[in-house]
């Protein structure tokens, strides 16, 4: 009785340590490739995408039966996705995993990645249903793995994307029902928000953000969600009994500064303020002062890139910061023969990277590649001027001749049109309009001095208006735009200054 | 029946049995029954003087003691070869009775005549005396010797009267080489063994008792043997009070033979007293009494308590009694101790130390049996074992292995392999597991969770045999169909830390509320209000409000205000000092009120087979109603959740809420109608989906809305068709 329990800790001890022993020779084996696997993931996110895809490459290539040699291979898959946006390369990379490491951990979030890259190659039914099986793969082949919530919430958005709100909704909410504590169900939740405010429920759209605060406190996602929820609160909660901004005596740019001219003004991702005038665009820091000028001798328009670099469109060019420059052209009905775009007032880029174009003189919008290769007309027959792309890729553009807003979706087609008098509102002259992140359009009206804010589906939600004279009043508006939590820049040339309300 | 005739009858019964051949033990018994009965009709006929009776009745007995030379045959054939000889000699068969007292002789040379004789037969007796029998005088050494003459136990010295003829005298005793002398007898000489027969030493002999007995000897190592209950003979009881020890406590002897010259160490061992060792030089060849050796008891003592009344105390399977208690004969060593309820268990595997006292608190929690293990494990672990030790720290269940064959047993009852709850971390069935589905498993899980007084049971999976450290555990609560799972990595803890925060995660069932919903907004410092009930709309506070201080400390932002919130209790009042959309100040006294929480009904992140053995065990001990409900609530979840919808109707029906925001009266008809519709019974469903949607209730805490998912259901109820 004594020896027998002695004698099986024994013999326990010594078979764990003989596991342990095979173990530490597999760990062994590992050690290379996976210190070349941490190094490429090292470079990724210090944004050195070559050296990064060397690493993963020789890990690919050196050791292909180490385990970290699929997930080598998934993180060129995402590069090629999010980064390069190279469907083709994606896909190669994809194939190779579930072909070759299909019982990996990896496997599950490459049938992810396959179900995002049918997204990133249209729209299509074709492409929906291709999206929806590969995500779908995931809770039945692998039901426990983390990839399930990753691909329910990516189901979502593939939903969201061709605007089945309410089955986009049920997918997110499964997302938080099932995996309530993942970072996927906060990206869920953010969703949802986004969804119940295309169904004009705001009021569900403010508590199911504030989970993300709740779940995620400190997250980025949290911090959408504070932004998103700023935007609620103010559409849907203080207006219409109170205005939905006010100024904030706070001004950015110096009133000496001569910022003449003025054709555009952008928040870009790293929450800079661009200002683009006759010299050039200026770059304000997120608090106010001046950062940085890019020179430019009166630019028309301009844009930041997936890249996050200034583009600026002059004459018929696209000029990016470093002096790279694409001549933008359109076919002529006459076989091989092309017209330079002459006069460019504004563009906008697509998720996809793909640029669309105000080409005045032929009144047409066109779309035209990252490499300023045209692919097509977008919408014909618009003398616009000023345009607004929204997370969806529908773009809205002001219709200089009828003061409408013509709203057309990622393909072209016309998806509504805001008339130019509606229930309470009648624009006068419209110079500037921008999406929030979760799809309402503002509209500044020079002439009335004020701001429209439509819903989703572009029903007037309140009208922002400062009496003149009064601080903050914008009675010469030039250029209107928004950060990440709703607050609005608007260009005065009466103040010389963007001028800021929250 | 004349004499003669009986006698007839009985000696053809005794010749046929003979004439049968070799019989069985009882058949033969049946034959000395017969012997007997010829012999006392013979001596009946002989003391008739009815000679001829008698010779016929003893030519059969003789006949068959002949045949059987046993013991018992032994006994009587000289009586009879001497009533045979005397009704010989009457009948005057002279030759014939001479040759009946030769035979007496042989057998037995030391015979003498009884009873009145006459001097012709004792004449013709000694005759015959004097030509068969002679005088032996035995010399053995040493005399204490077993000593043999042709087969027959015989003294070592002395004189004995043997037959005429060759005999065999063979000694032997242990400690010495054996040995034997023939010689041949011849009438009227007197065989003296002039050389004494002398065996030779070989070997020393120890003889040992023991106190208590029942002890192991062991000698240079090797053991010997285990001494056997008293008493010992009395030279060696008297020698052993001399030492104090009573007979009653001692062994018998155990004697060792073949111990050689030289030290030799003597070990001597028994559960449950301290062993003990001496050593012994053996300097000349000879017989050893050791000393009695005397174990002292080695037992610990081991006290329990528990955290349950009533909880059954068990010692290495042996139910003991009732906790509190203490067990005060513990025997030194390992023991596992298990306390017993029919809602948790403790395990503790103690190892006792002679003089110890162990106190044990056991704490109850669910428990689930390890039963099987599949997969390549490493060689001869068991790893139900490791995975008991590893998840031993676990505070909400316990994980406790039964012992091996308990478990095999079990799964051939249910006609099981191993592989019957084979899980992956992904939770894909492995093996025979793919093919039992949740309605088996359920059956499966409550009976396998009977057998071991458990609350449900577990697997061990090995699922890849290139990793044998990564282990798999499947757990599934009584009555339960869908496992969960935890993944463990032997050589790494911060699995097994993780997997047994995913078994503690705790869960709180209520929630304080002031019934208000509130969010963060940029720029905005403090709670701002986007929906109001409950005591927050009687006090006022409307959308928009900004919540700036609580009972005067400053809310900074929502999560402020919640963080709040948890450490208060059911109507405590909270004085908020707010904002509204025009910036006046305000207040509002609002008294707090505690708000019933659903675990969710999809959440993949529970272990819902922990919260279901968890929630069983707190409904068993009937508290507040209304906690009560909540419990039960849960629990009905928890039993959809694992697909025993028929239990989670039951449970559902004893919920009693009230109407009203959250969760609440709605949330348990939607549920009720979820079980019912599983349950086949359509009408059922629909009235308690309708019910549900007539209300304002929600899910869980945090939604969806009750009216919509009822909605929903019965829309889809509409569109399917009647059976």
């Amino acid at each position: 009785m004594k020896t027998l329990p002695s004698l099986l800790l024994l013999v326990l001890v010594g078979a764990v340590g003989s596991t342990l022993v095979v173990s530490a020779q597999q760990a062994a084996n590992d050690e290379l490739p996976r210190r070349q696997y941490d190094s490429g993931l090292s470079f990724m996110q210090g944004q050195r995408y070559t050296e990064a895809l060397k690493d993963f490459q020789a890990v690919i290539d050196s050791f292909p039966r180490s385990s970290v040699a699929d997930n080598a291979l998934l993180e060129i898959a995402l590069y090629q996705l999010d980064v390069a946006k190279n469907i083709d390369a994606t896909q190669a990379a994809i194939d190779k995993l579930l072909k070759e490491y299909p019982e990996t951990d990896s496997a599950p979030m490459g049938y992810v990645v396959g179900g995002r890259l049918a997204m990133a190659k249209g729209r299509t039914p074709a492409d929906v249903d291709a999206a929806l099986a590969s995500f779908e793969r995931v809770p039945r082949l692998f039901p426990g793995n983390d990839a399930v919530p990753a691909a329910g919430y990516y189901a979502g958005e593939t939903l969201r994307l061709v605007r089945r709100t309410d089955e986009a909704l049920d997918r997110y909410r499964a997302v938080t029902a099932q995996f309530p504590s993942s970072r996927w169900a906060g990206q869920a939740n953010l969703a949802a928000g986004y969804c119940l405010v295309q169904g004009e429920r705001a009021g569900a759209a403010l508590p199911e953000v504030q989970r993300v605060r709740q779940q995620l406190p400190g997250s980025a996602a949290a911090a959408d969600a504070l932004n998103i929820n700023t935007i609620l609160y103010r559409l849907y909660v203080r207006a219409p009994g109170q205005p939905a901004y006010g100024f904030t005596g706070r001004f950015v740019g110096d009133e000496k500064s001569n910022y003449d001219d003025v054709v555009g003004l952008v928040v870009d991702p790293a929450n800079r303020l661009l200002l683009g005038h006759k010299n050039g665009i200026a770059v304000f820091d997120p608090k106010g002062p001046l950062k940085t000028t890019v020179t430019a001798n009166e630019p028309s328009a301009f844009f930041v890139d997936e890249r996050g670099r200034v583009i600026i469109a002059k004459n018929e060019m696209l000029i990016a910061d470093r002096a790279e420059s694409q001549s933008i052209s359109t076919p002529l009905a006459e076989p091989g023969k092309t017209r330079l775009v002459e006069e460019i007032p504004s563009v906008v880029a697509m998720s996809g990277g793909q640029r669309i174009i105000m080409d005045r003189k032929a009144k047409n919008l066109i779309r035209v590649g990252v490499d300023g290769r045209y692919s097509g007309t977008f919408l014909s027959n618009i003398n616009g001027d000023r345009l607004a792309i929204n997370t969806l890729d529908d773009v809205a553009v002001i219709d200089r001749d009828t003061k409408a807003i013509t709203i057309a979706d990622r393909d072209g087609k016309l998806l509504t049109k805001i008339a130019a008098k509606g229930a309470a509102y009648q624009f006068d002259e419209p110079v500037d309009l921008t999406f929030d992140q979760i799809g309402h359009l503002y509209v500044l009206d020079r002439g009335n001095a004020s701001v429209y804010v439509f819903s989703p589906k572009y029903k007037l939600i309140t009208t922002f208006t400062i009496q003149e004279k009064s601080p903050g009043a914008f009675t010469r508006a030039r250029a209107l735009t928004l950060d990440a939590a709703g607050r609005m820049y608007v260009f005065d040339e009466r103040a010389k200054r963007i001028q800021v309300y929250q | 029946m004349s004499t003669v005739l009986r006698i007839a009858i009985v000696a053809a019964t005794a010749l046929a049995s003979l004439a049968a051949g070799p019989r069985p033990a009882w058949a033969q018994a049946d034959q000395m029954s017969n012997v007997q009965t010829l012999m006392t009709q013979a001596r009946t006929s002989f003391d008739q003087l009815d000679y001829e009776g008698t010779v016929k009745a003893l030519d059969t007995a003789i006949g068959v003691l002949e045949a059987r030379p046993t013991e018992e045959a032994r006994k009587l054939l000289p009586t009879a070869y001497e009533m045979r000889a005397r009704s010989r000699f009457g009948l005057g068969l002279r030759a014939e009775a001479q040759a009946d007292f030769t035979s007496l002789l042989n057998m037995d040379p030391a015979y003498a005549l009884t009873g009145q004789l006459s001097p012709r037969i004792v004449e013709l007796f000694e005759a015959v005396l004097r030509s068969t029998v002679t005088q032996l005088t035995v010399s053995i050494a040493p005399p204490n010797a077993e000593a043999t003459l042709d087969g027959v136990k015989i003294p070592t010295s002395g004189t004995l009267q043997i037959a005429v003829g060759d005999h065999t005298i063979a000694a032997s005793r242990i400690g010495y080489k054996a040995a034997s002398i023939s010689f041949k007898a011849e009438a009227g000489v007197a065989f003296d063994m002039v050389q004494p027969l002398a065996l030779e030493r070989v070997s020393s002999v120890f003889t040992f008792v023991t106190s208590p007995p029942g002890v192991e000897i062991v000698i240079d190592g090797i053991r010997q043997g285990v001494t056997q209950p008293g008493p010992p003979p009395a030279e060696i009881a008297e020698r052993a009070a001399r030492a104090g020890l009573p007979a009653s406590q001692l062994s018998n002897v155990l004697v060792v033979p073949e111990v050689q010259i030289g030290t030799h160490r003597l070990e001597f061992r028994k559960d449950c007293f301290v062993g003990t060792e001496r050593r012994l030089t053996v300097e000349s060849l000879d017989d050893y009494v050791i000393d009695p050796i005397r174990l002292e008891p080695a037992v610990a003592t081991i006290a329990v308590k528990s955290s349950q009344p009533g909880t059954m105390v068990y010692l290495d399977g042996q139910q003991r009694g009732v906790a509190p208690m203490t067990i005060s004969d513990v025997c030194e060593g390992p023991h596992l101790v298990e306390l017993k309820s029919a809602s948790g268990r403790h395990i503790s595997r103690v190892d006792a130390r002679t003089g110890q006292k162990i106190d044990i608190a056991g704490a109850l929690r669910p428990a689930f049996a390890l039963v099987s293990t599949s997969g390549q494990a490493a060689l001869n672990a068991d790893v139900r074992l490791t995975i008991e030790r590893q998840l031993e720290s676990a505070q909400s269940v316990t994980f406790f292995a039964p012992p091996a064959d308990d478990a095999n047993k079990a799964l051939g009852t249910e006609k099981l392999p191993p592989d019957w709850l084979a899980f992956d971390a992904n939770k894909r069935a492995l093996g025979t597991s793919a093919d039992i589905g949740a309605v088996l498993r359920r059956d499966l899980s409550e009976k396998l969770a009977k057998v071991f007084d458990a609350q449900g049971v577990a697997s061990v999976t090995v699922p890849s045999s290139l990793n044998r450290n990564r282990l798999v555990v499947a757990v599934l609560g009584s009555g339960s169909g869908e496992p969960d799972v935890l993944e463990i990595s032997l050589d790494n803890p911060e699995t097994v830390n993780f997997a047994i925060g995913r078994l503690d995660r705790r869960l709180s069932f209520f929630r304080p509320s002031i019934g208000l919903t509130a969010v963060d907004v940029a720029d905005i410092e403090g709670a701002v209000v986007v929906a109001v009930d409950g005591p927050s709309a009687k006090a006022g506070i409307l959308p928009g409000d900004v919540v700036m201080k609580a009972n005067a400390q400053p809310v900074i932002d929502a999560a402020a205000l919640t963080t709040l919130l948890a450490g208060r209790k059911a109507d405590e009042d909270l004085t908020l000092e707010l904002k509204d959309k025009a910036g006046t100040v305000k207040r509002a006294d609002v008294r707090v009120f505690m708000t019933p929480r659903l675990i969710g009904m999809n959440d993949q992140t529970l272990m819902v087979n922990r919260i279901l053995v968890d929630l069983r065990a707190r409904v068993q001990a009937p508290g507040d109603p209304v906690e009560d409900s909540v419990m039960r609530l849960n629990l009905a979840v928890a039993l959809a959740r694992v697909e025993n919808w028929s239990a989670a109707r039951l449970e559902l029906q004893r919920v009693k809420l009230p109407d009203g925001p959250g969760v609440s009266n709605g949330t348990v008809q939607y549920l009720l109608g979820l079980a019912s519709d599983r349950m086949g019974n359509r009408a059922e469903a629909e009235a308690a989906w309708r019910a549900a949607a007539a209300s304002n209730a929600l899910l869980t805490e945090d939604g969806p809305a009750i009216k919509e998912l009822a909605d929903a259901r019965l829309a889809e109820l509409q569109k399917r068709p009647a059976r």
